[in-house]
């Protein structure tokens, strides 16, 4: 395993470089987003690309412990959107009783 | 073993090239569902393509089955929540109740 010639490990280099330029697109659609839906999707696609950067940076230091970061970051962007709906839709509610 | 350096290579370069799409829909559509529609992409083509041309990289140690255990589990928890966004969006921003729709389900939450 784990063979890596430098036209290899240039190109992995590149393809982060690649990632974090997206992650700053997404930044500036999260800020630009009119609605805060528009914002939680920018969010949940940097944390995809999150993901990915980790996977890559685990092969180019050779470190499989990396991964496990990676399964835990997942895990945690599926409870921050699901809190965050269910306090959004609880909140709406709740405003919608008071003033019909 | 070139030949699989250049397999993972054209893995890791479609998938990276799935992930641009989908951020150019991020700019270009207009709406909070469109984006979402456009950002799911990333979430799991792009995933794919970029984790199975690192599984063809490093061949059958521990590495590719953690590459495998995250995909399946982010495969199954993405479309979760992009489902719970757009219930948010629909409810919140459209003013559609779920519960006062005719079908079954979409009763909890």
């Amino acid at each position: 395993m784990a063979e890596m010639t430098p036209l290899l490990n240039t190109f992995l280099s590149a393809a982060m470089c690649f990632l974090a330029a997206g992650i700053v697109l997404c930044l500036v659609r999260a800020i630009r987003g009119p609605r805060y839906t528009d914002r939680i999707v920018a969010l949940n696609v940097i944390c995809t690309l999150v993901i990915l950067l980790i996977c890559l940076l685990s092969y180019v230091l050779q470190a499989s412990y990396l991964m496990d970061v990676a399964i835990l970051y997942g895990l945690l962007n599926l409870l921050a959107v699901a809190l965050l709906s269910r306090v959004a839709i609880g909140h709406h509610r709740r405003r919608k009783e008071e003033q019909p | 073993m070139t030949v699989r350096i250049g397999i993972a290579v054209l893995l890791i370069a479609g998938g990276l090239a799935v992930i641009g799409i989908s951020i150019l829909g991020l700019f270009r559509l207009r709406d909070a569902l469109e984006r979402l529609h456009a950002g799911s992409l990333t979430d799991t083509l792009g995933l794919l393509l970029v984790l199975s041309g690192l599984a063809v990289l490093c061949g059958f140690t521990v590495h590719t089955m953690k590459a495998v255990v995250l995909l399946s589990i982010l495969w199954a928890t993405n479309p979760v929540s992009a489902h719970l966004i757009a219930r948010m969006e629909l409810i919140t921003g459209r003013g559609i109740e779920v519960d006062q729709l005719t079908g079954e389900g979409e009763r909890e939450l």
